[in-house]
């Protein structure tokens, strides 16, 4: 009893210890900064960037405050994080699957690939698959075409809806359609496809046209008459996202191949040959036996390699991509304001991070893998 | 506190951390850097991580360029010896965190002075030793005959610079609109706008001439003819020590009266027995104008022995001595139509 008491007493003198130590380093930290005439608020965000930023999800300008230009840049380090993430987890799966298999070619091209794209570091390979997009590909005057979409050095062009006043209704009554049918279903009426699709659509295709066809597709096109340098209209995939994306997710799934090889691994034999005893085929005894034991011991290394994504998603500076880091280096060397972006940017990851974490864990627990025990 | 608890050493190391950085925080306050870099015994010094003609090593790994230079002229004012600096290699993003970080003594690195960087981030900017402007670089077989003809390009930039923002002002002034590609450093800008990611790359105009080398055939590539900003360069210092400002002001200052006055490296020793009462005072032949920098009476003997003049720094680096043959233009004397204009020393 005593010496619990102790202990407690001992941690939470340690805790004071750091906790002093933290609030007394912010205020060292802001007391210099004020000293030396370096800002110490985050009234710089709302001022005007002055920069530009050439890929955002969000309206931007350089006239937008550096808030919203911090917001663009974490909308790009999601877009890529996610898209790698999907693509990551589809290669990683693939090739784990693929080393395991009793085919030997695809065994040992999956181990090929493992072990050769791991072993190098990523940001050489992010600047390998950069340079390997743009060389071979033409400028825009000379842009590869299918009809629709022009492929050159400055991106992938495809055609993209545009909205016109109207294009509201239009999704309102496919919304209302698509509640409607619905309905319909769970009411337990007489299940025709027929009538599904004509509720479903039916209402959408009706406001389409009384409106006068709010939504069109805009298509890319290069007229050197417009625009001499590039290819306008439609919605532009410029390489520097298609770069980071293939990067991250090679890199990633290499990682994610093993993890998933261990997992099937780490399955008994016996529950193979018991599968295969019951008459399951191979592709079932995978689909219902094993993965569902290998997951829960995949589940959490995958986290980690989500997160290793994320955070390596910071490299795309280098190449030329508006993540959160480049934009927030950006407004660090034009403000000044160094602890401020960088605690922000700490927050944020941090945030990111912990948001990941939360998806997953509630995955997890859906499935009641890891919770058995 | 010891009796208290004399079996948790668990305890003794947060304690000591604490006492440590709270030691530390309070040294760093009383900040006089030319007795920390006289403790030191070598000055430490940002610089470019790699621009020909500014900073850039040699093939020994010595340092060249008129921004070391600059460097080498402080630590020989200090010193007697241009030896005795350490060069920090700073991208444009990372500069003036390093300075104001204590990391750098000094910066040196082809920087412009702004309002904000200077008011709005504890600089200080010593005195504009290279005007500058900006300008863009594209492909030859284009047959564009000015940046006006841009609207609606690419064109590559590197991140945390004037340039950045003065391309966005560009546009906005001409109602244009064009894709800006930020990279980190220059070289990656430049390898970009080489493989044909861009139409255009844009920097300070000394630094174009010098970028354009590095493209795979140099000759398809031209200097457009618009200066489109004001890029006044000059060594950078904290907000807080006066003394080390008006050193490294000074130390610019006698390179540009030395040359005025036509004292050069190799006629400094015998001109200390010159009878112009201008050049006796600014060799500490007649008077102590170092004293009050903090230096000995021959400071200014000292500088131009290890590096020459302003003009011979330009012409050795920049100049028709160098390969890149920039024209003094705007950085000539004063007298020489330039804007060069140094006050005096006396």
């Amino acid at each position: 009893m005593k010496a619990r008491v102790k202990n407690v007493a001992l941690q939470a003198l340690l805790l004071a210890a750091v906790g002093g130590l933290l609030i007394a380093a912010v205020a060292n930290a802001g007391a210099n900064l004020a000293a030396r005439g370096i800002p110490t608020s985050f009234a710089f965000l709302d001022h005007v960037a002055g920069f530009g930023i050439n890929q955002s999800l969000i309206p931007y300008s350089p006239l937008s405050s550096y808030a919203r230009a911090l917001l663009a840049g974490l909308l790009n380090t999601l877009l890529v994080s996610a898209l790698a993430a999907l693509f990551a987890t589809l290669i990683g799966f693939a090739a784990g699957f693929a080393r395991l298999s009793g085919h030997w070619a695809l065994s040992k091209l999956a181990a090929l690939y493992v072990e050769t794209v791991r072993n190098i570091p990523l940001l050489l390979q992010l600047l390998f698959w950069y340079v390997a997009i743009l060389a071979p590909l033409p400028g825009p005057a000379d842009s590869l075409s299918l009809p629709g979409v022009l492929l050159n050095n400055r991106g992938l062009n495809l055609p993209a809806p545009n909205f016109a006043p109207g294009a509201a209704f239009v999704a309102a009554a496919f919304l209302a359609g698509a509640a409607l049918a619905y309905w319909r279903r769970r009411s337990g009426g007489r299940r025709s496809m027929a009538t599904t699709a004509l509720l479903l659509f039916g209402p959408a295709l009706a406001t389409f046209f009384v409106f006068g066809r709010p939504i069109g597709l805009d298509f890319p096109v290069y007229d050197a008459a417009v625009n001499r340098f590039n290819v306008e209209g439609g919605l532009r995939l410029p390489p520097e996202i298609t770069a980071l994306v293939l990067a991250l997710s090679l890199y990633t799934g290499s990682y994610i191949a093993e993890i998933v090889r261990a997992g099937v691994n780490s399955v008994p034999r016996g529950q193979s040959e018991a599968a295969a005893a019951l008459g399951l085929k191979p592709a079932q005894a995978r689909k219902w036996v094993i993965l569902p034991q290998a997951m829960r011991i995949v589940t959490p290394p995958l986290i980690s390699q989500y997160l290793a994504l994320t955070k390596n998603s910071s490299l795309a500076a280098f190449i030329g991509f508006a993540d959160l880091m480049q934009v927030s280096g950006t407004i660090l060397n034009q403000t000044g304001a160094a602890v401020q972006v960088i605690a922000l940017d700490m927050v944020i990851y941090l945030a990111l991070s912990l948001a990941t974490l939360g998806l997953l864990r509630l995955y997890e627990r859906r499935f009641h893998w890891g919770a058995a025990r | 506190m010891r009796k208290h608890v004399p079996k948790t050493p668990r305890l003794v190391f947060p304690v000591c951390l604490a006492v440590c950085l709270a030691l530390l925080a309070s040294v760093a306050r009383a900040e006089n850097t030319l007795d920390v870099v006289r403790g030191r015994g070598v000055l430490v010094c940002g610089v470019n991580t790699g621009l020909a003609g500014f900073g850039l090593p040699d093939d020994r790994g010595l340092w060249r360029g008129f921004d070391i230079d600059y460097c080498r002229a402080v630590a020989a004012a200090i010193f007697d010896d241009p030896g005795k600096v350490k060069f920090v290699p700073l991208s444009g993003k990372d500069r003036f965190t390093a300075l104001q970080s204590g990391e750098v003594d000094l910066l040196s690195r082809n920087t412009t002075w702004t309002q904000s960087r200077e008011a709005g981030q504890g600089l200080l900017f010593t005195g504009i030793n290279y005007f500058d402007g900006q300008g863009f670089l594209a492909r030859k077989k284009l047959g564009l005959d000015s940046a006006s003809k841009l609207s609606g390009a690419s064109i590559c930039v590197q991140q945390g610079t004037t340039s950045e923002l003065n391309l966005a002002d560009y546009f906005r002034k001409s109602g244009f609109r064009a894709e800006t590609v930020v990279f980190s450093t220059a070289d990656e800008a430049i390898k970009a706008y080489d493989s044909g990611r861009c139409d255009a790359f844009t920097t300070d105009g000394s630094a174009l001439y010098v970028q354009r080398m590095k493209t795979t055939s140099p000759d398809d590539h031209e200097v457009l003819p618009e200066i489109i900003s004001k890029e006044p360069f000059a060594p950078v210092v904290r907000q807080g020590d006066d003394r080390w400002f008006n050193l490294v002001k000074w130390t610019h200052f006698a390179l540009l009266d030395a040359e005025e006055l036509g004292v050069t490296s190799a006629n400094v020793e015998q001109l200390r027995k010159s009878d112009n009462p201008e050049i006796r005072r600014l060799l500490g032949v007649e008077g102590d104008f170092g004293a009050g920098l903090g230096l000995p009476a021959d400071w200014v003997v000292r500088i131009v022995r290890a590096v020459g003049n302003y003009g011979e720094i330009f012409e050795r680096n920049l100049g028709a001595d160098s390969p890149l043959k920039i024209p003094r233009g705007l950085n000539a004397q004063w007298r020489q139509g330039g804007l060069h204009y140094a006050p005096p020393v006396r």
